[in-house]
Order: C-alpha cells, then sequence, then structure tokens
C-alpha cells in the first residue's frame, strides 16, 4: 500500500473541483440603481440581489454614512427573491460636511443574513446640520442560510478560482523545491537518477506553473479586465517560467550527458534562489493589482472564511500529491528510454 | 589562495592587453550603441535616458564576460584546474569582470554625457546603484557563463540563462537611478539599496557555493 497517496491525492483534487463548483455561493447585491441622489426629497432605490430570498422573510436595509448614522427606507417593496424597491426620504441635511458623500448599503433578513454593497450610492448636496434622521445604527444578526461560499464584491463566481489558481501556484514551488532537492542530491552524490528525478520535478513544476499562469489569467480577465495588465506579480510569474524554460534550453545545448546533467543541476539551485526575491520580496515593494499585495485581500482573516478552508487546503494537498505522481512516471519513463 | 586570486587576475589582464581586440571591441560597442541611440532620438528624456543606459551597459556586459570563460581553451581550463583553488578562480574572475564592467559603465556614463546632457542629480546615489549592480551583473554572468561555455550555442544560451535571473537586481538599480534624477533624500532609497545589496550577496554566495561543481570537467 504504498501507492494511498496518489489515490488520495486524485481523490482530493476531484473533490475540490466538485466542491468548488457545486456549492452555491452566499447572498450579495450586485447592483443599485440609481447610482446618484441628491438630498432632499423621496427617491426610488432599485436593488438587484446576488444567490438572495428576500420574500422568505422580513427585510431590513440601511443607507449607511458612517458607524453612527445611517439612513431607514420608509416602504421596503419586495419585487422577487432577487429584486426589492426601496424609498427613501433623503432629508435636506447630513452628519458630515462633505459635499459628496459614498453611501453603503447594507440589507438584512433572517434567512439571509446581512449583505453589504460598499459605496452603494453617491450622495450629492444638502447642509450640515440637524441629523435626527440620520439617527439610526445598523443592528444585524446571523442568516439561516445553508453552508455557501461568502460573497464578495466585484469577484462574485470567481471567488472560485482561490481553489484552482492558488493552489496550482503552491503546488508548483513545491515542487520546484523537490526538483532542486534533487540536484543537490545528485551533486553530492552523482547518481544519474537524481538528475533525471529532478529534471521531471522540474518539467511537472514548469506544467503546473503554466496552469497557474493560465487560470490567473483567465480570472484577471474577469476581474482586473484584461488577460494581461503588466502587474508586477504577472511580470515575476512570467520570469519565474522563463527561468524554467532556460533550463531546458541548457539541458538541451550540452551534448554530453554527464556534464548537461551537472550543469543542469547548478543552474537548478542557482535560479530557484534567485527566484524567490522576485516572486517574494520585489511584488511586496510595489503596488501591484494582485491580491495579498498593495492592500487588496487575500489569506488574511476574513477573506478566506472556514467554508472556503474547507476546499482550500485539500486542493493544495492534492496538487503537491498529484505534481509528485506525474513527476514520479515522467522519471521513470526517462530511465526506461536510456536503458 | 589570495596569491592565487592576485595571479590569475594579473594573467586575465595580460591576456586581455595582448590581445586588444576582445576588450577594444566592447568599447566600440558603447559607442557605436550611444551614436546610433542620439541618431535615433536626439536628445534622450532623463527616462529614456537611464533605459538606454542600462540596456547598453548590460548588453556590453554580457558581451565582455562571455569571453572570460570562452577565450582560453580545454586544455589550458585543465592545467588551471591542476593549478589552482577553485574559489580563487571565479573570485579573480568576478574580480576582473567587476573591473571591466566599472570601466564600461563609468564609460558609457561619459559617452552617454556627451551625446545627451547628464540628466542625474544624485550623482552619489547613482554612483553607488552603479557600482552595486557591477557587481552582482560580474558575479552573476561570471557564474552563468561558466556554465554556458560548454554549449554549442554560447552567446545565445548565455542571454537566456542569465537574463530572467538578473531581473531582481535590476529592477532595483532602474529603480534607483529613476529616483536619483530628482534631490530624493537617503530614506526614499534605502529599502531599494538594501534589496540591491541582498542581491549582491545572494549571488555571490550561490555562485562561490556552486562554482566547484562546474569548475570540474
Amino acid at each position: 500500500m504504498n501507492w494511498w497517496w496518489k489515490i488520495l491525492g486524485a481523490a482530493l483534487i476531484l473533490y475540490s473541483l466538485i466542491a468548488g463548483m457545486l456549492v452555491p455561493l452566499g447572498p450579495g447585491i450586485i447592483h443599485v440603481h440609481p447610482a446618484r441622489i441628491s438630498a432632499g426629497g423621496s427617491v426610488d432605490i432599485n436593488v438587484t440581489g446576488y444567490n438572495s430570498s428576500y420574500q422568505s422573510g422580513e427585510v431590513q436595509a440601511w443607507l449607511k454614512y458612517d458607524d453612527n448614522h445611517a439612513l431607514i427606507p420608509g416602504v421596503i417593496n419586495v419585487v422577487d427573491n432577487r429584486h426589492l424597491v426601496l424609498t427613501f426620504d433623503i432629508p435636506e441635511e447630513r452628519p458630515g460636511p462633505e459635499n459628496v458623500n459614498a453611501l453603503n448599503l447594507v440589507l438584512y433578513n433572517p434567512h439571509d443574513g446581512y449583505s453589504v454593497l460598499p459605496s452603494a450610492l453617491f450622495m450629492t448636496g444638502g447642509e450640515q446640520g440637524n441629523v435626527r434622521e440620520w439617527d439610526h445604527e445598523v443592528e444585524v444578526g446571523k442568516g439561516t442560510s445553508n453552508f455557501h461560499f461568502p460573497f464578495r464584491n466585484i469577484l462574485g463566481e470567481t471567488i472560485r478560482n482561490t481553489y484552482y489558481h492558488v493552489p496550482l501556484w503552491m503546488a508548483m514551488m513545491v515542487i520546484f523545491t523537490i526538483s532542486m532537492w534533487f540536484s543537490i542530491l545528485f551533486l553530492r552524490r552523482r547518481r544519474l537518477e537524481d538528475d533525471q528525478k529532478a529534471n521531471a520535478f522540474a518539467s511537472t513544476g514548469l506544467l503546473l506553473g503554466i496552469l497557474g499562469i493560465t487560470t490567473g489569467m483567465v480570472w484577471a480577465k474577469n476581474t482586473w479586465g484584461a488577460y494581461w495588465s503588466f502587474d508586477v506579480k504577472q511580470n515575476m510569474s512570467a520570469i519565474a517560467l522563463l527561468i524554467y524554460a532556460a533550463y531546458f534550453i541548457l539541458r538541451s545545448a550540452i551534448a554530453d550527458r554527464d556534464v548537461a546533467a551537472r550543469f543542469a543541476g547548478v543552474y537548478n539551485i542557482f535560479a530557484f534562489l534567485l527566484l524567490i526575491p522576485l516572486l517574494y520580496i520585489i511584488p511586496r515593494m510595489t503596488a501591484s493589482l494582485h491580491p495579498g499585495s498593495g492592500g487588496n485581500p487575500a489569506f488574511a482573516g476574513d477573506d478566506l472564511d472556514s467554508t472556503m478552508r474547507m476546499v482550500f487546503y485539500p486542493a493544495v494537498l492534492g496538487w503537491i500529491l498529484l505534481g509528485c505522481w506525474i513527476s514520479q512516471l515522467q522519471a521513470r519513463i526517462m530511465r526506461l528510454r536510456q536503458s | 589562495m589570495f596569491k592565487q586570486t592576485l595571479a590569475l587576475i594579473r594573467k586575465d589582464f595580460h591576456l586581455d592587453l595582448r590581445q586588444r581586440f576582445g576588450l577594444g571591441g566592447i568599447f566600440l560597442y558603447v559607442f557605436s550603441s550611444a551614436f546610433i541611440i542620439y541618431l535615433a532620438f536626439g536628445e534622450l528624456t532623463p527616462e529614456e535616458w537611464i533605459v538606454m543606459f542600462w540596456i547598453v551597459v548590460l548588453f556590453a556586459s554580457v558581451n565582455a564576460v562571455l569571453k572570460s570563460f570562452a577565450q582560453e581553451d580545454r586544455r589550458r581550463q585543465l592545467y588551471y584546474y591542476t593549478l589552482c583553488d577553485p574559489y580563487a578562480a571565479i573570485i579573480a574572475k568576478i574580480c576582473y569582470n567587476l573591473l571591466v564592467l566599472v570601466l564600461i559603465t563609468f564609460m558609457s556614463w561619459l559617452l552617454f554625457s556627451i551625446v545627451s546632457p547628464n540628466p542625474i542629480v544624485r550623482h552619489d546615489l547613482f554612483g553607488l546603484a552603479a557600482l552595486l549592480a557591477c557587481t552582482g551583473i560580474a558575479a552573476n554572468f561570471t557564474f552563468v557563463s561558466s556554465i554556458a561555455y560548454r554549449t554549442s550555442n554560447q552567446s545565445t544560451v548565455m542571454m537566456v540563462l542569465s537574463l530572467p535571473v538578473i531581473l531582481p537586481l535590476l529592477l532595483p538599480v532602474i529603480k534607483i537611478s529613476l529616483k536619483s534624477l530628482q534631490n530624493v533624500s537617503w530614506d526614499s532609497v534605502k529599502g531599494d539599496f538594501s534589496l540591491l545589496v541582498s542581491m549582491n550577496l545572494l549571488i555571490i554566495a550561490l555562485a562561490l557555493f556552486l562554482f566547484p561543481y562546474v569548475w570540474r570537467e
């Protein structure tokens, strides 16, 4: 039973594909119309929700000015589960001095729990003064709805990419580390099997890297608006792939097998250690669109909540195990070809 | 070992003096690129100046360093191998290439300043960054050329191998250069300099640690 880890790897990936795709997203707000209001007078605001169930219980709504000031609607008209019309009487007076204010929309119903759309509305005009109408605080409880992934604004359904893009990239780093480890072993023991393994792991790592960068590009198209926006993280990942492409070019450029193995091993160690600052230090020193840098959320606190962890960690482990399996097969093929 | 290193540096120096086309060709390369850039651009904006400067220096150094292993034939390499310590060999090559690169860099600076007025305000920052860049580039290219000289297509393989790994070094250098166009304070470049110094240390340590494995044929 020394093949149990192969079954485990395949099962974990299968699980992450199925659970990652099938579990629904939590309720959220995707659209508010009109987006601009002016102080004074009554306004009807059409709200479009996502995976919401407004008909299941009493809906509460707040237009949030700041932590202590919010406006509640006079009338809440539930059209269907995904559409609401909120009628607000916007007072002439506002709590703060600014002329233009971004208001957050907060909704609550007993089934969904609460959902927020930050900067849902821009309010212009009015005067600073009496805040009696604004004198509400947002009070929400927990929803009773089923197991779901969190809804994040802008991300929407693309949040599922966390289970594919990120684990692929992490597995790639692990596989490259193993490849470097075999290169070190080769340089110490001078056994050609070690070099074949280093070669096999490097090629699997490159495959995972290409898959990782492709899934990242598809995600970027949907959230950043373009497949490639020359973001520092994207550029550095492309360079990482270039370095390993160079590794294979070096291997094929030397005719003598022993020399090729030795030089490739040396370059593998050299390149991998120079990759670390490229991937993990430089992107942190500059502004980036990528989650995890420039103040964008990634793995801090709320961003990867417990429902996501249940799919994310198995996926990471699964891709690492599958990567090892592929590399092992690759190394065996190389050994057979040679003999 | 120190003596060996000095002797090897002196040997490289004599070799280059004897066959003048090597270094002369590189200086001519820098000169003609500066001239072509002048003809193409006329006057350069400060940013173009910086970028063009580093591109010319980078490619000139690839050519300068590549010959450090390639110019000697296999039999002579074997002779050195029997004579000297690998650490002495790599340190000597790095030091010699560092001297050549510093020469190339400051000559390019001079030439570029003639072609288009020198836009640098903080000469001390730029000079220090250039010096550190030369150290890193010399160590990196020397080591990579020790790998690449055994391949059939040396200069291509050298470029393919060295350009991606030189990037973490080049990015802070270009950043510091762009900042040195204005009268910035030391604090605003401290982070870039610390990255630059640590990259230098990392590259030199790796080159020293790994060279003995390449050295033995």
